[in-house]
């Protein structure tokens, strides 16, 4: 038949045109974002949202300047009374694990791949950090199993606190010896902590794992004190501000500090100084006091106790209560990963301590050294060595640093205490360190809904449901899932 | 579709009837439809017992000459009952024709635009006519459908002009992907896509795509559940809305209707707010000082009482002097304006027999309740056919709308919603005094400071009024879609065509935040301009044959393909934050601050073949069998072709056995069994780094937080209904039942997962839910007598959703979510469990109290409900009286929960009527006090009223926030007359009907308090079951006028 002989033809053709699979791979292919980058393109990524998130008011500011009773709030007080808030804890676990911790894993390869140490060692460290930070605010957490999702874990289970510091020392130790100046180029441009200075990041690195040998010190099964020692004769350490690690942020949104884009950008005014602190600043005449808080309408620095549910109050009011001072709300405030000063605290301590060698003297170096530091952090100028002759002592932070010097007694204190001051605006390294050291002595929130300081954050309720069977393991092994519950390195 | 019908049968008659007869006298009348007195034409007009007849021409009317003696006129039509008339000596007989329930089953639309016979189909097919949208009007015609369909669950998102509305067919399917329909107009699909950004948190709903579409071009609408609408491919999983469009076949000559109508809008509900006491937070002392610093920082009302002769320093007077402290009862009323929607359409067709054409012209200007939110829409629509020869024709569709809105409404918590901050405020605030923003002075306290008027409240909120009308988000859409067909006839019993047609659109939306907004970055406003543009254009071709094997057999068989290609892009650019105050446009921004821009893109294509058989037994046994084959891009090789079949079986027992009488005229049984094959988006294989903000300017390329999956595999969704459909009573009885059962397995899910993994979801194959049902259609003529009828159509359908299986140890997966609440699939809930913080219980079920007497919150989350509801219905009563019609639609659901946050912050706010309870003398909490030992004894603390407010009534109290949005809706009113063309005498006019008309005119029973039940953020997944602030939704009373010429 005449039709067929079209028909079919036609139909087979059609049925091949319709059915071909040609161009799909190409149509598919993403437009929108690289498959592959190199190594040095993820510090800016790994450093801006690690601390966007830890100097976060919700974060830093509400479960650890307030904590610390560095800063107090006249509304909105929640979280200063222990009343937290889920979704925070979701934001801070899965920011470090499946940002931070995720990028640093993957910057890792990619530097391996570039045969590139140096790059490589910086994404151990950041690794470290955010782990270090992990466990420092939840206790036992995955690690072992962590960041594991393209093998297929999904589920990874939680290791001990205890097992984790001993894997991030040993990291730490690998990435020592990673940085050289043969080790590789890092893009400056790309660096937004250090600008390209390889030393600066190995610095960075044996800082943190003195901090962390000094988490653990306070157990009385601590025994790696020759590591602390190794660490101040022989690492590259923390030789003054200008080596810290700190993210300094830039003037314009999003690129600027959260605590400006919070506070200032985001009118949320309610963030206060705390009495504490403005009683201890003013108790000693301290300096830092006008930097760290601006005066209330009533033209004095007037700090707000830690709590109260009814706020805000004639008493406390916003115009009532010092503001948190204004180097520490502006835009291109620095986000410390770890500063000198505390470096230096922790070395004074260790050698009060007896951890290291050196004794009173040797702590006495470190602790001026901390708190000249801190002076020139708050932009306040101070003598690197108090002039002889009294009557030259005329710079208040040197007059604070006559009348409150090194004393062999109370060395302890003063140490933890100036450190305590010197974390202002740390939140979570503040609240951190006072969890180990207990000073200064706080008093728990007004009207907390529990009695005492936060010892930890709660897991946050997604690891409930998305990893329940590792997640009650853990609470087995770490007790309750509360924020009572003191981790390892607090017992 | 009778009308056309209709013509065909005219032609057909005119061309066969015999054209002598003798002419001894002359009968002439009219013929009108009994249920809506609409004219017929075309209808059969012959004397009884011979051959000798004439049909009624387009007005219906007929002039028949009659042999003497003549005693009976026969009147028919296929689908009306035929009608015997005696006429006695009469000349005029008019006549009235009501629908034959033994030919209910006339011709329905089906897939691929084919017109089968209903009694043919192994499953159920809804179909609403044209003129249901066009006398009582919503602008969303998705919207237009309440009530309408079995087993369609429709959601209008809010009152908001241009807001979106969601339907869902037999439940949601799917977890994560579109539960909605595909929309199909003249056989293309078009885009039924949202866009906007309306969240809970804030955003702008810019309506669902389907919105574009025309009332006033719909002919018909085909509602084709999963099992009729297989062969339309993955995205008919989820049923298709089967639209076509008017065209000029049937006019004789040319002919011109108009159709105008003007709606007036007002709230149908607003939140009972109390009268009684203040702002603030002490009960006996206010005094305003900046906008901030004093009591009028709490922007809450548990202050001192309202209208005692108390007075207080207030904002009027900048904090001069005192006022009287009084309540503001209609506050919010009358910040809200009377909308009014007016709409206006001219259509001009024609035809003769080398083609038809139709073109129309429609304008629609809607002003909303909220000031300053309008839209407008112009709809051009041009259909034409074209007999090139008698073999072959050409069809030609296409339809321009241009969309354009100077500000929409904005959802949710945020300043931008004034909604938000009635709930958030002083109940003494007389907020019409704010109008007169411009002659104000600026706030001196706030982000506003210095830029925006002052408010009652500087500290959160800006100036309502100068907020209306200085920060805005507009837009403008162009929107084509349409096709060209030729069709041609190979020989008498084959046929093909060939079709290619698209849908392309483009949205461009300016968002403006005015320097001294309290929501932005500094106070300094913003300015971003997005334009979007979508593609999608199908070429198909179907060859159709139908051959007669023996007398008994009937073969229908039909074969393609199809040519699918999809691309999208999206352009965004944003100045964060502006230098000068009022200048917007890009370079405006803030010195040192970057302009930041981003932009994405994508493409799809799917190829399909598809065929279908149809046999037929003596015209009352029916196999029809289906299949298609999709290749999709999106999919990996090996895995992007899937095949997926369908058969369906209808039986008409009553022709079969025969068994017809007059308590059962008709009766037949159904069914059918498919699957239908899905892909996935585009770029759902391989991963790639995703760009951060940049640090200044340095790249920020960072791993996504989603793992994707080279290795994924098509979703298959298998439905099986069974149906049964019958006359009773003569006709005067119609009923369809349908028992359907759909599961939907391998679903492409991005999956939550530890974020300990590194990365908080993963795309996997995994999951299945199962939607049970059954849809009841049922409709009578309860009275039909001296010219009086009265018609009821009821619709009833339950649907049984269960989320079966997710992924192994994953209970949930969140689908949307605000503050501590998220909404969820569940494995063993229906879709859309609501799971939240609720309180803590005692074995009996009483709220346990704290030793202080609040009310405690249990740490670990529960349910607390599901949006999913348990069954709709839709109630629609039409009664006619010779020229009056009246048609009453009532529709409602049962179950489906809300969790409602203008509850939860009303109550904590102290805004609500309920706050009264206790002010003076205090509350005692209904429930216990937990004794420590296992026992418990009756709460018998007093807390101020306050206090207890904003324990039981906060983020973080959930469950007593939760309502059951079960609702029954007076959903539309329309009272129309049709005058009679006599008194037009000879002016053009013909067939003038003016309606009264009302829509959303009342809730006549709902437990939810101070909102509308029927509510969401937008019309996604993860919009639904949750609120805030939602603008009110619309009570529409208004004027329709139509008319042909």
């Amino acid at each position: 038949m005449k039709i067929k002989k079209y028909i079919i033809p036609a139909l087979l053709s059609c049925v091949l045109v319709f059915s071909c699979t040609q161009d799909f791979e190409e149509i598919n292919t993403n437009p929108n974002g690289p498959v592959a980058v190199p190594a040095v393109l993820l510090i800016p990524s790994l450093a801006e949202g690690t601390m966007d998130l830890l100097y976060s008011t919700f974060n830093g500011g509400d479960m650890g300047s307030a904590w610390a009773q560095h800063w107090a709030k006249v509304q909105y007080n929640d979280e200063e009374r222990y009343r937290t808030r889920d979704t925070q804890f979701d934001a801070i676990w899965n920011t470090l694990y499946s940002g931070t911790i995720q990028d640093a894993k993957i910057m890792e390869a990619l530097a391996i791949g570039e045969s590139n140490e140096n790059l490589q060692g910086i994404a151990v460290i950041m690794q470290v950090y955010a782990f270090s930070v992990l466990t420092d605010i939840f206790g036992d957490i995955p690690y072992t199993e962590a960041v594991r999702a393209k093998e297929g874990i999904n589920t990874p289970v939680y290791d001990t606190q205890e097992s984790i510091y001993t894997a991030l020392l040993a990291r730490l130790d690998e990435a020592d010896a990673l940085f050289g100046a043969d080790g590789g180029s890092i893009t400056a441009t790309s660096d937004i902590i250090y600008a390209g200075s390889y030393a600066k990041w190995q610095m960075f690195g044996n800082a943190l794992k003195f901090r962390m040998l000094m988490r653990m010190s306070n157990r009385s099964d601590f025994n790696r004190q020759a590591e602390l020692q190794e660490i101040v004769d022989n690492r590259a350490i923390f030789g003054s501000n200008a080596d810290e690690a700190k993210l300094t942020y830039l003037a314009a949104s999003p690129n600027n500090n959260p605590v400006n884009a919070s506070v200032i950008g985001g009118n949320r005014g309610e963030y206060k100084v705390n009495s504490v602190l403005v009683d201890m600043l003013e108790d000693s005449s301290d300096p830092r006091l006008a930097v760290m808080a601006q005066l209330n309408n009533g033209g004095i620095y007037r700090g707000k106790p830690s709590g109260i549910i009814d706020v805000p109050s004639a008493t406390w009011d916003y115009p009532n209560v010092s503001a948190i001072g204004t180097l520490y709300l502006a835009a291109t405030a620095p986000a410390y990963f770890m500063s000198y000063s505390e470096q230096e605290f922790l070395i004074a301590e260790a050698a009060k301590r007896g951890l290291i060698s050196g004794g009173d003297a040797e702590a006495k170096v470190h602790f001026d050294n901390g708190v000249i530091a801190s002076f020139r952090s708050n932009g306040l100028d101070v003598s690197d060595v108090l002039p002889a002759d009294p009557d030259d002592i005329i710079l208040p932070a040197d007059i604070y640093r006559r009348d409150n010097p090194y004393v062999d007694a109370s060395a302890l204190t003063q140490i933890h205490t100036e450190k305590w001051i010197s974390l202002f605006g740390q939140g979570i390294e503040a609240w951190t360190e006072w969890r180990r050291t207990k000073i200064p002595v706080l008093s728990p929130a007004i009207e907390g809904v529990i009695n005492e300081i936060p010892s930890r954050y709660q897991y946050p309720p997604t690891e409930q449901a998305l990893n329940g069977v590792n997640y009650t393991a853990a609470v087995a092994a770490q007790g309750p899932d509360l924020l009572t519950t003191e981790v390892w390195w607090m017992k | 579709m009778k009308k056309f019908l209709l013509v065909c049968l005219t032609a057909v008659f005119m061309l066969t009837s015999s054209e002598l007869w003798a002419q001894e006298r002359t009968v002439s009348g009219r013929v009108t439809s009994a249920e809506d007195a609409t004219a017929l034409p075309g209808v059969n007009v012959v004397v009884k017992g011979t051959t000798s007849g004439t049909v009624t021409d387009a007005e219906g009317n007929y002039k028949l000459s009659v042999p003497p003696g003549t005693q009976t006129l026969v009147f028919s039509f296929i689908g009306l009952s035929t009608s015997e008339v005696p006429i006695g000596d009469r000349t005029t007989v008019d006549v009235q024709l009501s629908l034959d329930v033994q030919q209910l089953s006339e011709v329905v639309v089906t897939a691929f635009g084919v017109q089968q016979q209903k009694k043919a189909l192994g499953y159920a097919v809804q179909e609403v006519k044209g003129d249901q949208f066009t006398t009582v009007r919503d602008p969303n015609i998705v919207s237009a459908l309440s009530g309408q369909i079995a087993g369609a669950q429709i959601t209008s998102s809010s009152g908001g002009v241009g807001s979106s509305t969601r339907i869902v067919l037999r439940g949601a399917s799917s977890i994560t992907g579109n539960n909605q329909p595909l929309f199909v107009v003249d056989g293309i699909p078009i885009s039924n896509r949202a866009s906007g950004n309306s969240g809970s948190g804030g955003g702008t709903d810019f309506g669902n795509g389907a919105a574009d579409i025309n009332p006033d071009d719909v002919e018909t609408i085909s509602v084709l559940g999963p099992n009729a609408a297989a062969l339309y491919g993955s995205r008919a999983s989820n049923g298709v809305i089967l639209i076509t469009t008017k065209s000029g076949k049937g006019t004789k000559g040319l002919g011109v209707s108009v159709n105008a109508s003007v709606q007036f809008d007002n709230p149908m509900r607003l939140p009972d707010f109390q009268n009684s006491y203040g702002q603030g937070a002490s009960d006996s002392f206010f005094q305003y000082i900046d906008g901030s610093a004093g009591d009028e920082g709490v922007d809450e009302s548990w202050g001192m009482p309202l209208d005692i002769g108390l007075e207080a320093v207030q904002w009027p007077s900048g904090g001069q002097y005192a006022e009287p402290w009084v309540s503001r009862p209609n506050n919010v009323k009358d910040f809200l304006e009377t909308g009014v929607l007016s709409t206006q359409n001219v259509a001009l067709s024609g035809a003769n027999d080398k083609g038809n054409f139709r073109l129309s012209f429609t304008n629609l200007n809607q002003t909303g309740t909220l000031p300053n939110t309008d839209l407008t829409r112009k709809t051009i629509a041009i259909n034409s056919g074209l007999n090139l020869s008698s073999k072959l024709s050409a069809d030609f569709s296409a339809n321009y709308v241009n969309g354009h809105s100077d500000n929409r409404p904005v959802t949710g918590y945020t300043g931008q919603n004034p909604i938000q901050q009635f709930i958030w405020s002083g109940r003494n605030v007389d907020f019409a005094a704010l109008e007169d923003y411009k002659n104000l002075p600026l706030a001196t306290t706030g982000l506003g400071a210095g830029y925006s008027p002052v408010n009652w409240n500087d500290r959160f909120q800006n100036n309502p009024y100068w907020a209306s009308y200085n920060n805005t988000n507009s837009n403008q859409k162009d929107r084509v879609f349409g096709n060209i067909k030729a069709n041609y006839k190979i020989t008498d019993w084959l046929s093909v065509f060939v079709r290619t047609g698209m849908d392309y659109f483009t949205e461009g939306q300016t968002r403006i935040r005015a320097k001294g907004i309290e929501s932005t970055t500094n106070g300094n406003g913003f300015y971003q301009e997005y334009m979007e543009t979508n593609y999608e254009a199908n070429t198909d071709f179907l060859f159709s044959l139908r051959k007669e094997l023996t007398t008994d057999f009937v073969l229908a068989a039909s074969a393609g393909g199809n040519r699918r290609d999809e691309s999208f892009t999206q352009l965004t650019s944003t100045a964060p934050e502006l230098e000068l105050p009022g200048v917007y446009n890009l370079s405006n921004v803030k010195s040192g601050v970057a302009v930041t821009t981003t932009n994405f893109k994508s493409k799809k294509r799917v190829n399909s073949v598809y065929g279908s058989l149809n046999l037929a037994y003596k015209n009352y046994l029916f196999l029809d069998v289906t299949a298609r084959n999709d290749w999709s891009s999106t999919l990996p090789d090996g895995e992007n072709s899937y095949f997926y079949p369908g058969v369906s079986l209808s039986a008409a027992l009553s022709d079969i056995f025969e068994i017809q009488s007059k308590t059962l005229s008709y009766l037949k049984v159904r069914g059918s069994w498919v699957q239908v094959g899905s892909d996935t988006g585009p770029y759902a294989l391989v991963q790639t780094y995703a760009f951060r903000s940049p640090w200044g300017s340095v790249l920020s390329p960072s791993e996504s937080n989603s793992l994707l999956n080279p290795q994924l595999k098509p979703e298959i969704t298998t439905s099986i209904e069974a149906g049964v459909e019958a006359s009773l009573f003569e006709g005067r009885v119609n009923t369809a039942i349908t028992f359907y059962n759909k599961t939907t397995n391998d679903q492409i899910i991005p999956v939550q997962i530890s974020g300990a993994s590194g990365y908080t979801s993963r795309n996997t194959n995994i999951g299945e839910m199962v939607n049970k049902g059954v849809e009841v259609q049922l409709s009578g003529s309860p009275i039909k007598s001296n010219g009086f009828e009265w018609n009821i159509t009821l619709n009833w359908a339950r649907n049984i959703n269960e989320v079966t299986e997710l992924a192994p140890g994953l209970d949930a997966l969140n689908l949307g979510g605000h503050w501590n609440v998220s909404t969820q699939a569940r494995v063993g809930e229906a879709y859309g469990a609501i799971f939240g913080p609720g309180f803590v219980k005692d074995p009996n079920g009483n709220i346990v109290h704290g030793e202080n007497g609040l009310p405690l919150i249990d740490a670990t989350y529960r349910v607390l409900g599901n949006f999913t509801p348990k069954w709709t219905s839709g109630l629609n009563n039409t009664f006619a009286y010779k020229n009056i019609t009246l048609g009453v639609l009532i529709d409602g659901r049962y179950g489906g929960d809300i969790h409602s946050m203008t509850t939860s912050w009303g109550r904590y706010a102290g805004v609500l009527e309920e706050t009264l309870l206790g002010r003076e003398t205090g509350i005692v909490g209904k429930g216990v006090i937990d004794n420590g030992d296992g026992t418990f004894r009756p709460n018998d603390v007093v807390v101020t009223a306050e206090q207890y407010n904003k324990a039981a009534y906060s983020n973080d109290a959930a469950e007593s926030a939760v309502f059951d949005g079960t609702y029954i809706k007076l959903r539309q009113i329309q009272l129309g007359y049709r005058f009679p063309n006599k008194i037009f005498g000879k002016t053009p006019f013909r067939d003038v009907t003016v309606s009264f008309v009302g829509r959303n005119l009342g809730l006549l029973y709902a437990t939810i308090p101070h909102v509308d039940p029927e509510t969401a953020f937008s019309s996604g997944n993860g919009g639904q079951g949750l609120e805030f602030g939602q603008a009110p939704t619309n009570r529409s009373i208004g004027f329709n006028i139509n008319f042909k010429l």
